[in-house]
C-alpha cells in the first residue's frame, strides 16, 4: 500500500474515533454500542498499518488479492453488525407493545375506579 | 357465564358507534370492549363522548396487539368467554349465541366461519378466497384439521385460551397463525357457519399490494408454528 493512501485511512479511522467518542459524550449513542465501532476501527487500523500480516492469511484463505478478503470479511462483519440490530429492534418491539398494553389497562383501570368513586 | 366482545378500532370513527348500537339490540347479555389502537382520527373522542367501554392504547400496535390487550383485559376481568369482533360492520351480532353454544359444549376455540354452508352473504373476492383456499390447506397439511376459513376474525375463544393468547399472541396477521398453535397443543377448535357482510367504512388491512407479502409471511408462520410443536399441552 502506498504511504498516502495509508495515512489517508489511518485519518480517516481517527475521525471516526472522534466522531462515536462525541457522541458517547453527549449521550447519542450508549457506551456499549460504541464498542463495536471502536472496534471495527481499530481493525481497518491495524490492517492499513501493517497490511503484511494479512499475506500468509490471505495465501492460505486461498484468495486472489488481500483487498477480496477484505471485502468479504467486511462485508460479513456488517451483516452480523446489521443482523444483531435487527434481533435488538424486535426486542424493543416487544417491549414497547408490552409497555403499551400495560400501560392502557392501567389508564382504565384508574378511569373506572374514579367512575365507581363517584 | 361473562361473555366478553374485544372489538379492535383502528381509525372506525365512521362505523363504531353504528357496530355498538347494533351489538347492544341484537345481544345485550354480552359485554363489550373497544380497543382503540392508537386511531387518528376521531375514534376515541366517538368512545368518549357516547361512554362506551374502550382501552385506549397510545401507540398503534397493529391488530395482533390490540387483541391481545382485549384477552388480558378479558383474563383480568374475570371473562369466561372472549369473542373478537370487528369494529367495522362486517360481523354480525345475531351469530354471537351460536359462537356461545359452541364454547359451552366444550370447545376451546369456535370460529365463525364464511365457507362451511353453500349460503349467500359476502365471501370476499375471487383472489381473496384463492388465498384462503391456499392456508386453508397449508394448515391440513400442517395439522390434519380441515379449517374453512382461517382467516375469519370472527371468533370466540374460552378461559384456557383467553390464558394462553394473554401470554402468547402473534404481532400481525394472527388468525390463521393461532390456529395452528392451538391446534398443535391439543385446544379443540371448531368452525360454525356465519354470514358476513362487506364492510360498510374503512378499507381492509391487506391491500392488493400487500397480499404477495401477506401470503409469505403467513404461509412461514404456519409453517413454523407447525414445527415448534415443543409448546405445553
Amino acid at each position: 500500500m502506498q504511504l498516502k493512501l495509508k495515512l489517508f485511512l489511518i485519518i480517516i479511522c481517527l475521525i471516526f474515533d472522534l466522531f462515536i467518542y462525541r457522541k458517547v459524550e453527549k449521550g447519542k449513542l450508549q457506551l456499549r454500542y460504541s464498542l463495536v465501532w471502536y472496534l471495527v476501527s481499530l481493525l481497518l487500523m491495524l490492517f492499513t498499518i501493517f497490511d503484511n500480516i494479512l499475506n500468509p492469511i490471505k495465501d492460505f484463505l486461498g484468495f486472489e488479492t488481500t483487498s477480496n478478503m477484505i471485502f468479504l470479511l467486511g462485508f460479513f462483519l456488517l451483516s452480523l453488525i446489521v443482523f444483531s440490530v435487527y434481533i435488538k429492534l424486535s426486542e424493543q418491539n416487544i417491549r414497547i407493545t408490552k409497555l403499551t398494553q400495560e400501560l392502557a389497562l392501567l389508564k382504565k383501570e384508574i378511569y373506572s375506579n374514579e367512575k365507581s368513586d363517584k | 357465564m361473562k361473555v366478553l366482545m374485544i372489538i379492535p378500532a383502528y381509525n372506525e370513527e365512521k362505523s363504531i358507534l353504528k357496530t355498538i348500537e347494533n351489538l347492544k339490540s341484537v345481544n345485550s347479555s354480552v359485554d363489550y370492549v373497544i380497543i382503540n389502537d392508537g386511531s387518528s382520527d376521531r375514534t376515541k373522542k366517538i368512545c368518549e363522548d357516547n361512554n362506551l367501554n374502550y382501552i385506549d392504547l397510545i401507540n398503534n400496535l397493529g391488530i395482533g396487539g390490540a387483541v391481545q390487550t382485549g384477552y388480558m383485559y378479558a383474563f383480568q376481568n374475570n371473562y369466561d368467554i372472549a369473542i373478537q369482533f370487528d369494529g367495522d360492520g362486517q360481523h354480525d351480532a345475531k351469530y354471537i349465541s351460536d359462537l356461545i353454544d359452541a364454547i359451552s359444549k366444550g370447545n376451546d376455540m369456535v370460529i365463525g366461519s364464511r365457507f362451511i354452508e353453500k349460503t349467500e352473504g359476502f365471501k370476499s373476492s375471487f383472489m381473496r378466497r384463492q388465498g384462503i383456499q391456499v392456508l386453508s390447506t397449508l394448515i391440513k397439511i400442517c395439522t390434519g384439521k380441515k379449517i374453512t376459513d382461517p382467516t375469519s376474525g370472527f371468533r370466540a375463544a374460552n378461559r384456557k385460551v383467553i390464558e394462553y393468547f394473554m401470554r402468547e399472541y402473534p404481532v400481525d396477521y394472527p388468525e390463521p397463525d393461532t390456529i395452528v398453535k392451538l391446534l398443535k397443543r391439543g385446544y379443540k377448535v371448531k368452525e360454525i357457519p356465519v354470514l358476513m357482510k362487506e364492510r360498510k367504512n374503512g378499507k381492509s388491512s391487506i391491500t392488493p399490494l400487500k397480499s404477495i407479502y401477506y401470503m409469505i409471511k403467513v404461509c412461514l408462520s404456519i409453517i413454523m408454528a407447525s414445527l415448534s410443536s415443543k409448546g405445553e399441552n
